[in-house]
């Protein structure tokens, strides 16, 4: 019996191996590694920047950016513009945008793309039933949209006149297969974003169209024979894997083309010193490292003293974080928009000096007496002396270089004289509501080592120091819980809302930014750029590598001979 | 039996309800689901993150939260826009999981039978030939180690199962996939394919399957026999030094009958507890291994769900296991009455 189990198992492992041949590719394959697995494909559902950024692959909006962030049309012939009529105030002080889809623009099953499409998921989002956030439609901008004189015609019609009207952009959806779906949905209480659509939408507009999505395994993506430009590659496949260390032997092993997910962006460039064929690309792609301090009354006493906090600030050299956490590959940060055209270039720059730093603690009151290497209080208001400079700190349990970030900064402020304990916490903590006890909205922490997505596009982006943002019984979903409020500034940023003229915007960023270089509200770190590891028999063009818009001119690339 | 069983799986009901608050109260503290939305470039604002809780019912007490999870909200009506009266808005939807719905996704909004029906098959599929495979291979070499302790092959087996024992599982995993994938491939020899469940495109057949299986069924198989082949062996010795052993062979019975008969059965007996012990994982999945091998399986969806803090799968996928716990455990007691007729079961 020992011998026929023996030899059974022989068996059943040659039967195994015997299979182990590996078929040929087709050589118009894209394969592409992912590490997280998207919600859904259609953008206005998706709630993970990874879906929404998605949409590129296979829809194409009325417009876009390129990669300079210059407003390009894409389903149309012509802009609107002030001066060819396209866009005018009313008398109410509304903002209209009129733009005519052009007669070549069709989906990927040759019906012509009409204005009906673009109204469809402006009805969806907004009908009561479903749970889709309308922030997502017309770039969170409360307005209509509608059909014109022609079924050609598209009118967006904006409450306020809007200075970013470019990112009012909408997806189209093919009503000639949702409308009468949705119709019956709707009648029945149904939300549209349950619809297996959401998640295969297998007309579309852009360069691919859907093909078939099996589930934590990988997506693919045919090529869209009506697509109004020449695209090279057959299929795009966006394969998943959980573990970074085998998206590391994928690329090694050439069985990935791309993946921007090898992370720190410090080992993507190791990986491309290692292998001849692999190159790495990077880019800003909007997400800013920075440690933000505890304003709040109930906070440590301490950072109320402007001087504590420009200390802390210069006891961090951020270029080391720069050097040896992300080894080159980051950028030191100073201000909110650094690394993007609104970048105020004068505002002030905390030098790293640590001498100065033990000096400036001095002077506020805290210096180290009794030579246990922590500064204590002396004389200073409010608080006990000989109570020690400690302090408080977290930052996302969930990802390596944000704690290497966090240890280092520990490191750094033990020299001068500030003790660093650190609780880690996950993402949905961190970020968390205050009903659901979120640890920035109920200010638990001195310091907060946080990653925010201001972007690379607009200078309108939401102000996370917002005075009316405090989190607060009547504001739970208030996001500013540490309570660091300039009205000033606040005025400033409101008006990079509605301000039409690009100039007055423009000095409106560079004086926020001056003003909260002055007020040491945050200190700002580092730039994390995203770095695109790729095989370089992949031949593309995309400055913009960032979340927003990866796949800009996917319908370009191609493999060399 | 029949009333053992019946009484046992009556024991199993409060039971599960316990273990269902406990599992509740701990998805609670796992984070805001919302949480995932605060962050990005165009962020909505507190009022229609507001709306969105309401939707989702995540502005409930936990109690409450509990009791639609469990009952349903079909029957209330929900206060959408938060002016403090129903009388304009809708029902609820949800029909709780006593009544088979376990819910939606918080993330793909699919219905969690959906997300778990997915991947169950998937793991399935990976872990039941592995765990046959490991069983097979553990009793095998179990058993000639015991029947030639000291032996050189029992010297050996030890040795290699000690090694697979103390190598963590992601080790064996990332190995394989550096020699038999990567290295073989440079070297030009057949290699294995790294990850995945197949080559996008083409069909599931056992044919397309068959390649991408070896390396986390081996790494499965061999973490999992080193320690049943120490079990094995162990119970082998135990049992071959009784007496009825000594008596059966004083008594003539050929060696084969005496192996079989007497010696296997009664090793089975001890070992049927952690055999049973080791049976929800059929349907819990590995978890280093589906990740390591992108093996679209439970274990990965457990991953990906913690980290979106999508509670509603991950309560569904807990309290399926919970129920696999019980269940196997039942089928243990069962079967140790079914191996050794004095065990009366009542």
């Amino acid at each position: 019996m020992l011998k026929r189990s023996c030899f059974l198992i022989v068996a059943l492992f040659a039967v195994l191996l015997a299979g182990a041949i590996s078929a040929q590719e087709s050589p118009r394959v894209l394969r592409i590694g992912l590490t997280e697995e998207p919600d859904m494909l259609v953008d206005y559902a998706s709630n993970t920047l990874l879906g929404w950024s998605m949409f590129r692959l296979h829809s194409q909006p009325q417009w876009g950016t390129d990669e300079n962030q210059e407003i390009v049309p894409l389903l149309m012939d012509e802009l609107p513009s002030y001066e060819n009529g396209g866009i005018t105030i009313t008398d109410e002080g509304q903002m209209v945008i009129r733009f005519t889809i052009a007669d070549w623009a069709v989906w990927s099953d040759g019906e012509p793309i009409v204005a009906d499409d673009f109204v469809l998921p402006y009805e969806m989002v907004n009908d009561g039933v479903s749970q889709m956030l309308a922030f997502r439609m017309l770039g969170g901008a409360a307005g209509t949209v509608e059909q014109g004189d022609t079924e050609k015609e598209v009118v967006i019609t904006l409450d306020v006149p809007n200075p970013d009207w470019q990112y009012s952009a909408i997806v189209p959806l093919p009503s000639h297969i949702l409308r009468d779906q949705y119709e019956t949905d709707l009648a029945a209480g149904i939300s549209f974003e349950l619809n297996p659509w959401m998640r295969s939408p297998t007309v579309s507009n852009g360069p691919f169209t859907f093909a078939e999505w099996v589930t934590g395994s990988y997506i693919r993506f045919v090529k869209n024979p009506n697509y109004w430009q020449d695209v090279w590659f057959d299929e795009v496949i966006l394969n998943l894997y959980q573990d970074v260390s085998v998206l590391e032997q994928l690329m090694v092993a050439g069985e990935l083309d791309m993946t921007r997910y090898i992370l720190p962006a410090s080992r993507a460039a190791e990986l491309a010193a290692e292998n001849d064929f692999l190159n790495v690309r990077t880019s800003f792609g909007g997400v800013r490292l920075e440690l933000e301090y505890n304003m709040s009354p109930n906070g440590n006493p301490a950072l109320q003293d402007e001087r504590v906090r420009e200390a802390l600030g210069m006891g961090i050299d951020r270029q080391y974080m720069v050097d040896n956490i992300y080894a080159g590959v980051a950028e030191v940060a100073n201000t909110w928009w650094t690394g993007t055209p609104w970048a105020n270039p004068d505002a002030a720059m905390l030098p790293y000096d640590p001498e100065g730093a033990i000096a400036l603690l001095r002077e506020a009151g805290w210096y180290d007496n009794d030579g246990d290497g922590v500064a204590e209080a002396h004389g200073v208001e409010g608080v006990e002396d000989g109570t020690p400079l400690e302090l408080t700190a977290t930052t996302y349990s969930d990802i390596q270089h944000y704690q290497d970030s966090l240890l280092y900064i520990q490191d750094a402020l033990a020299d001068i004289g500030a003790a660093v304990d650190i609780t880690l916490h996950q993402i949905s903590e961190i970020h968390g509501s205050l009903t659901n006890n979120g640890i920035l909205a109920t200010a638990q922490h001195d310091l907060n080592l946080v990653a925010w997505v201001p972007g690379v596009g607009s200078v309108a982006t939401f102000n996370p120091y917002n005075c009316a943002d405090i989190a607060s019984e009547e504001n739970p979903f208030g996001l500013n819980g540490l309570q660091v409020c300039n009205p000033e500034v606040d005025e400033l940023w409101t008006s990079l809302f509605v301000e039409l003229d690009q100039a007055t915007r423009e000095d409106a960023a560079d004086q926020i930014q001056a003003l909260m270089a002055e007020d040491v509200q945050t200190q700002y770190l580092v730039n994390i750029l995203y770095a695109v590891t790729y095989n370089d028999r992949l031949q593309w063009e995309n400055t913009d590598v960032s979340d927003l818009t990866p796949w800009l001119t996917v319908g370009e690339w191609q493999f060399s001979e | 039996m029949r009333t053992y069983t019946l009484k046992r799986v009556l024991q199993a009901v409060p039971l599960l309800f316990v273990v269902s608050i406990l599992l509740f109260a701990l998805m609670y503290s796992i984070g805001d689901p919302l949480a995932i939305l605060m962050n990005v470039p165009r962020r909505p604002s507190g009022a229609q993150l507001e709306q969105a809780q309401r939707r989702l019912g995540l502005d409930q007490p936990i109690t409450t939260q509990y009791l639609y999870w469990l009952i349903g909200n079909d029957w209330t009506l929900i206060d959408i826009d938060g002016d403090g009266t129903t009388s304009e808005e809708m029902y609820g939807t949800r029909r709780g999981i006593l009544r088979g719905d376990l819910g939606t996704s918080m993330v793909t909004r699919q219905p969690v039978q959906t997300r778990i029906g997915e991947r169950l098959g998937n793991t399935l599929i990976l872990m039941v030939p592995a765990y046959i495979l490991t069983l097979m291979i553990s009793f095998a070499v179990g058993t000639i180690a015991a029947l030639r302790q000291y032996s050189f092959v029992d010297h050996l087996s030890t040795t290699v199962a000690f090694i697979f024992y103390s190598m963590p599982i992601f080790l064996i995993a990332l190995g394989m996939i550096m020699v038999f994938a990567v290295a073989f491939r440079s070297w030009g020899l057949p290699s294995l394919p790294i990850a995945g469940m197949g080559r996008p495109g083409e069909p599931r057949t056992i044919q397309n399957l068959l390649p991408y299986m070896i390396m986390p069924v081996a790494s499965i198989v061999l973490v999992s026999s080193a320690a049943y082949i120490r079990y094995v062996r162990a119970s082998m010795l135990d049992v071959i030094h009784q007496d009825y052993i000594r008596t059966a062979r004083a008594k003539g019975l050929p060696e084969r009958l005496i192996l079989t008969r007497h010696i296997l059965r009664n090793t089975a007996l001890p070992l049927v507890t952690i055999i049973a012990l080791d049976l929800p994982f059929l349907v819990g999945g590995a978890i280093v291994v589906e990740s390591i091998f992108a093996w679209p399986g439970m274990g990965m969806l457990f991953v990906e769900s913690l980290d979106r803090s999508d509670y509603p799968v991950l309560m569904a996928m807990l309290m399926l296991l919970a129920v696999f716990v019980i269940l196997s455990q039942l089928a243990a007691d069962l079967l140790y009455s079914a191996l050794d007729p004095r065990i009366r079961l009542r």
